[in-house]
C-alpha cells in the first residue's frame, strides 16, 4: 500500500511548444487537504486533468492508491469525485435531474444520495429551477453535490469557491475541512487565493509556470516565514557596529545607509534601541516584523498573480 | 448500455425540436390523403417511407446527431461523464442507438397516422402488418444511411452550420443518385454502387410496389434485375452502420476534454 494517495512523478504537458506542466512531482496523503497553489495559468488544471485521465501527460507517471492512473481508469475513478474548471451541466434540466443522470451512469441509488448531496450544498431537492437560470454560485454549489454524489473517497476540487459569495466561501470552506476531519477523505484543491488554500489546507505545493517550486506542510511553511527585527536610524553601519560591540550580535543584515534587520529576536529592542541613542543615533523606527505567507508565496513565485 | 441510452433520452427533456421532428412524419401522409384520396394503404404508408423518409428523416437524424455529439461539448458535461468514467466510444455508441431508436419512432409515427387516415378516407386497410414492417424496415435502413454523415459531422466538431450544409447536400446528393441509371442500373457486387445506401434502399424497396399501367410495369421490369433482397440489404446497410459507428466512436475518442 502506498503512502499517497496521490503521487506523480516528473509529470509533464507540453502543447507544442510550449510546457503547461514540467516534470512535476507531488504527494497527497491520505486524509490530508492538499492545496495546489499558484497564478492563474501557472498549470494547476492541466494537472488535475491528469491526474483524471482528461488529459494524456506527455511523460511522467501518475499513480493513485498505489496503482497506475493509466489502464485502472475503471477501478479509480469511480472512487474519485471532482469538480474541473466551470460547473458543467445540461442547462435545460432541474438541479435534480442532471444529478439524476450522474447518479444513474455512477449506480448510484438515487433518492437519497441525491437529495444528500443537494442538502450538503444547500440547494433544494426537486426544485422547479432550471440549470440555465441558476446563479455562478449555485452552478458551482452543483457542482461540489456532484462530485460528493457517489460518496467518494478523494477529491479532487478546482477552484471550488470561484463565483461564491462571502458566506458561500465560508461555507464551503467548512464543508471541505468536514469531509476531511470528520470523514477522512483525502481533498486535493487548486486555488490562486493564497488565503483560502492558508484556511483550508494541511499540506501545499506552489506551481509556478508548470512547475512545482515548493511542496510542503502549512506548518512547515509557516515556520519558513522570515521573522526580524527591523531599525530604521541614522546610520545603519554606526548601528551595525554597535549591535558588534555592545551585544556582540552578528545575526544582523544591513538593507541600505538607514535601515538594519536584526535577526536575533531574543535581543530586547528596547536596549538596543537605547545604546543607539546612547551612541549618538536618532532612531526613527524600531519594530518586529513578520514576513507574511502572502510575502513569502510572491517572492517564490517572482510576485504578482496571487490574491 | 441500456441506462446510458435512457440518460440521453433524459437529456433531451424539455427541448422541442427532436419532438416537432417526429411530428414531420405525417406531413406526407397527409398530404396524400388530401390530394390523392383514391389511392391505397400502400401509396400512403409509401409517402412516409420514400418521401418523409428520404426526404425529411434523412436530414432530421444528421442534425439529431450533431445536436447530441455537441450537446456534451456545449454543456461542459463531457468531463464528467469521463470522470464516471462512461468511455466515449459507448457514449457514441449511445447516441448512435437513440439516432435508431428515433428513426424506428419516426417510421412507426408516420405509418400509424397512415391508418386513421385510411380509414377517414375510405381506404380499405390491405396488409397492413406488412406495411408497417416495410416502413419500420426502411426507417432502420434510413438510420444505416445517415450514419457516414453522422461520421462527419462528429470529425467536424461543434460547427452547426457545417453539420446543416452536410445534411442538406447529403440528402440531395442520394436522392439524385437514386435518379440516376448508372446507379441503379448494377448488379451487387464489389462496386460503388452496392455501397451507396440510399440507392440501394430504393432498389430494394421498388420489389415491393404492384406496378400498375404499362408504364409502371415497363419501370418495374427494367428494375427486376437489379432489385436487392431483403438480407442483403440489411447485411449491406448495417455492416456499414457498424463501420460509420466505429469510426464515429474513434473520432469522438481523439476530441480531448
Amino acid at each position: 500500500m502506498s503512502e499517497y494517495v496521490i503521487e506523480t512523478r516528473n509529470l509533464t504537458k507540453q502543447y507544442g511548444a510550449q510546457k503547461s506542466v514540467a516534470d512535476l512531482s507531488i504527494h497527497v496523503r491520505p486524509g490530508r487537504i492538499y492545496g495546489l497553489l499558484g497564478r492563474n495559468g501557472a498549470g494547476k488544471t492541466t494537472t488535475m486533468k491528469m491526474l483524471l485521465g482528461l488529459t494524456r501527460p506527455t511523460a511522467g507517471d501518475i499513480t493513485i492508491w498505489g496503482l497506475p492512473l493509466r489502464g485502472n481508469e475503471r477501478r479509480l475513478l469511480p472512487r474519485i469525485g471532482c469538480l474541473i474548471e466551470s460547473p458543467g451541466f445540461y442547462p435545460n434540466l432541474t438541479a435534480t435531474e442532471n444529478l439524476r443522470i450522474f447518479a444513474a451512469l455512477r449506480g448510484v441509488p438515487e433518492r437519497g444520495a441525491i437529495q444528500s448531496a443537494l442538502a450538503r450544498v444547500g440547494l433544494p431537492y426537486r426544485d422547479k429551477k432550471l440549470f440555465s437560470q441558476y446563479s455562478l454560485g449555485m452552478k458551482q454549489r452543483l457542482a461540489i453535490a456532484l462530485a460528493i454524489l457517489h460518496d467518494p473517497e478523494l477529491l479532487i476540487l478546482d477552484e471550488p469557491v470561484n463565483g461564491l459569495d462571502p458566506i458561500g466561501i465560508a461555507e464551503v470552506r467548512s464543508f471541505i475541512r468536514a469531509l476531511c476531519a470528520e470523514r477522512g477523505k483525502t481533498i486535493l484543491i487548486s486555488s490562486h487565493i493564497l488565503s483560502e488554500i492558508a484556511l483550508l489546507a494541511d499540506d501545499i505545493g506552489i506551481i509556478d509556470h508548470g512547475a512545482l517550486l515548493e511542496e510542503e506542510s502549512l506548518a512547515a511553511l509557516e515556520a519558513k516565514s522570515n521573522r526580524h527585527i527591523r531599525f530604521t536610524v541614522s546610520s545603519a553601519a554606526q548601528a551595525a557596529r554597535i549591535l558588534e560591540s555592545a551585544f556582540h550580535e552578528t545575526r544582523f543584515t544591513v538593507q541600505d545607509e538607514h535601515r538594519l534587520q536584526l535577526h536575533a529576536l531574543e535581543l530586547p529592542v528596547g536596549r538596543a534601541v537605547t545604546a543607539f541613542v546612547e551612541n549618538g543615533l536618532e532612531v526613527s523606527e524600531a519594530c518586529v516584523c513578520e514576513e507574511s505567507l502572502e510575502d513569502y508565496f510572491k517572492r517564490v513565485t517572482g510576485g504578482e498573480g496571487i490574491a | 448500455m441500456p441506462e446510458l441510452v435512457l440518460c440521453e433520452f433524459r437529456k433531451l427533456k424539455r427541448k422541442r425540436a427532436p419532438g416537432l421532428a417526429l411530428l414531420s412524419s405525417v406531413l406526407f401522409p397527409l398530404f396524400y390523403a388530401r390530394l390523392l384520396p383514391d389511392e391505397t394503404l400502400a401509396v400512403l404508408m409509401g409517402s412516409v417511407r420514400e418521401d418523409s423518409g428520404f426526404l425529411l428523416l434523412l436530414p432530421i437524424l444528421v442534425m439529431l446527431a450533431a445536436h447530441l455529439f455537441f450537446l456534451e461539448h456545449d454543456c461542459d458535461t463531457l468531463k464528467n461523464l469521463a470522470c464516471i468514467p462512461v468511455p466515449k466510444s459507448r457514449l457514441a455508441l449511445a447516441k448512435a442507438l437513440v439516432l435508431l431508436l428515433f428513426a424506428v419512432a419516426y417510421a412507426l409515427c408516420g405509418a400509424a397516422v397512415c391508418v386513421p387516415l385510411a380509414l377517414a378516407q375510405g381506404i380499405p386497410l390491405e396488409r397492413p402488418a406488412f406495411q408497417l414492417l416495410l416502413t419500420l424496415g426502411t426507417g432502420v435502413l434510413l438510420w444505416a444511411a445517415a450514419l457516414p454523415c453522422v461520421v462527419l459531422v462528429v470529425w467536424c466538431n461543434r460547427s452547426y452550420i457545417l453539420s446543416v450544409m452536410i445534411a442538406f447536400f447529403y440528402t440531395l446528393l442520394n436522392f439524385a443518385l437514386h435518379l440516376s441509371d448508372a446507379v441503379m442500373l448494377k448488379p451487387l457486387g464489389l462496386n460503388l454502387n452496392t455501397f451507396l445506401p440510399v440507392p440501394v434502399i430504393f432498389r430494394w424497396l421498388y420489389q415491393f410496389k404492384e406496378p400498375e399501367g404499362q408504364i409502371m410495369t415497363d419501370f418495374y421490369n427494367r428494375f427486376r434485375p437489379y432489385f436487392v433482397s431483403t438480407p442483403a440489404v440489411f447485411l449491406i446497410l448495417l455492416a456499414e452502420a457498424a463501420v460509420c459507428i466505429g469510426i464515429a466512436a474513434a473520432v469522438y475518442q481523439t476530441q480531448e476534454v
